[in-house]
């Protein structure tokens, strides 16, 4: 757990002195629209010793985020995401047909330019994962968590607006289920390393 | 036409909505231990879990089908962790323990019936170890009753003795207690039969409790209870 701990304090560092050096000082307006997409295709890991890392295996997702505010040069987006699981042990937890995770969460990002091409993203985020477990494709379980994300993403500029990136981020879904106190860590904490690759529009 | 598509709909929606679904803000626990006659683990014996309507007229469209499959470890101990049905499914659980569609199986199969989140204590339940007996340690015993009066029944039919009971009923008030006319038995004992006779010559009705002792031996077993 403290290696975790120590990647998400290295990454709010790097957010940071970044941030503090960034060079290129514009008279800006305070509140101002900005245009900030991008969408992708997702590699959750999940960790550690619970029903999300052994009992399903994650194949790939999809996910998407959107900001048209941006406040001190920090964008306020929202943004979904989708990921896909198969059962791994139905001994553990029913024979269902596969698993889903939906979440949708709010974003802070900020597009710090390390150079001509490339631009370092870093973000932070809150919301809501919906963990569904599903038989012949019909949603048959379903529960809530609050999640909390951090992660940064590394840009390449195709041209003006476009731009492809790859990301890594840590996120953390609190799930509140009811059962005995042994499996409580089990069932209730999904932890994720999440890869990323997509396009980028700004 | 609309009305037709109407239909279409509404039937659809009906078998769409007879799916069970699960209460995923709950995991409940079911502890057992598997023993044989002389009280050592039984490893690796299936164990399947399952949901039915208690008192649903059309039930559900996967009665029957298994939720969950495991095997005991090798000290005989299960532990299924699952959730129950949503409440509005009027859904029971049902443990099987044993190779219930192996007619070759060695071992008998014992099932717990009709559990629900109340037979949970803090979403726990620890079952008594369940002692499944091998088939050819056991023999048939049938009870007939030759009743040749209308002026006397028989009733409570009870046996004292080591037997299969092959399942817990968890809606039944005593478990020892269901009618046994039928009934799986160590062989090479001496069980006792007891029934109640009551005679309804006299009024109140007189009841009397009577009590046989019968060997057991190595093959099946009729017993008549005649009544004159």
């Amino acid at each position: 757990m403290n290696r975790y701990k120590l990647a998400i304090a290295l990454l709010f560092s790097l957010f940071s002195v970044i941030a503090q050096n960034d060079s290129i000082k514009v008279e800006k307006k305070i509140v101002r629209f900005t245009e900030y997409f991008r969408v992708g295709i997702i590699k959750p890991i999940s960790l550690g010793n619970n029903t999300y890392s052994e009992d399903i295996k994650s194949k790939f997702g999809i996910n998407s985020s959107l900001s048209i505010i941006s406040i001190y040069d920090f964008n306020l987006g929202a943004g979904a995401d989708i990921s896909w699981y198969s059962i791994e042990k139905p001994e553990n937890i029913g024979t269902f047909s596969n698993a889903k995770t939906l979440a949708y969460h709010f974003e802070i990002n900020r597009v710090i330019k390390l150079n001509t091409s490339f631009n370092l993203i870093p973000y932070i985020g809150i919301g809501q994962t919906n963990f569904i477990l599903r038989e012949r494709n019909v949603k048959r379980l379903n529960k809530n968590g609050n999640l909390y994300r951090i992660g940064f993403l590394n840009s390449y500029k195709l041209d003006n607006t476009a731009n492809i990136y790859l990301g890594l981020e840590y996120n953390t879904t609190k799930f509140n289920i009811q059962t005995i106190p042994e499996l409580v860590d089990y069932y209730n904490q999904n932890n994720q390393f999440v890869l990323s690759f997509g396009f980028l529009m700004n | 036409m609309m009305k037709k598509l109407l239909s279409v709909f509404s039937l659809l929606f009906f078998f769409i909505s007879c799916e069970r679904e699960y209460d995923g803000t709950t995991r409940y626990v079911f502890d057992t231990q598997v023993l044989d006659k002389n009280n050592q683990p039984l490893a690796n014996i299936p164990v399947q879990l399952y949901f039915n309507s208690y008192y649903s007229f059309f039930g559900n469209q996967d009665d029957g089908n298994v939720f969950m499959t495991t095997k005991t470890d090798s000290n005989g101990n299960v532990r299924l962790v699952f959730p129950f049905p949503t409440q509005n499914s009027n859904a029971v659980g049902i443990i099987e323990i044993g190779e219930s569609t192996n007619y070759n199986s060695d071992n008998n199969n014992f099932t717990f019936i009709n559990f629900q989140p109340s037979n949970f204590t803090n979403f726990y339940l620890r079952e008594t170890p369940v002692t499944l007996f091998s088939k050819n340690e056991l023999v048939n015993f049938q009870t007939i009753v030759n009743n040749t009066t209308i002026n006397k029944s028989v009733s409570n039919i009870e046996i004292e003795g080591s037997q299969f009971i092959p399942f817990k009923d968890f809606l039944a008030n005593n478990q020892n207690n269901y009618y046994q006319n039928f009934a799986k038995l160590e062989k090479n004992q001496t069980i006792i039969l007891k029934y109640t006779v009551t005679d309804y010559q006299f009024n109140p009705a007189t009841t009397e409790v009577i009590s046989v002792s019968i060997d057991v031996l190595e093959t099946d077993l009729n017993y008549t209870i005649t009544i004159n």
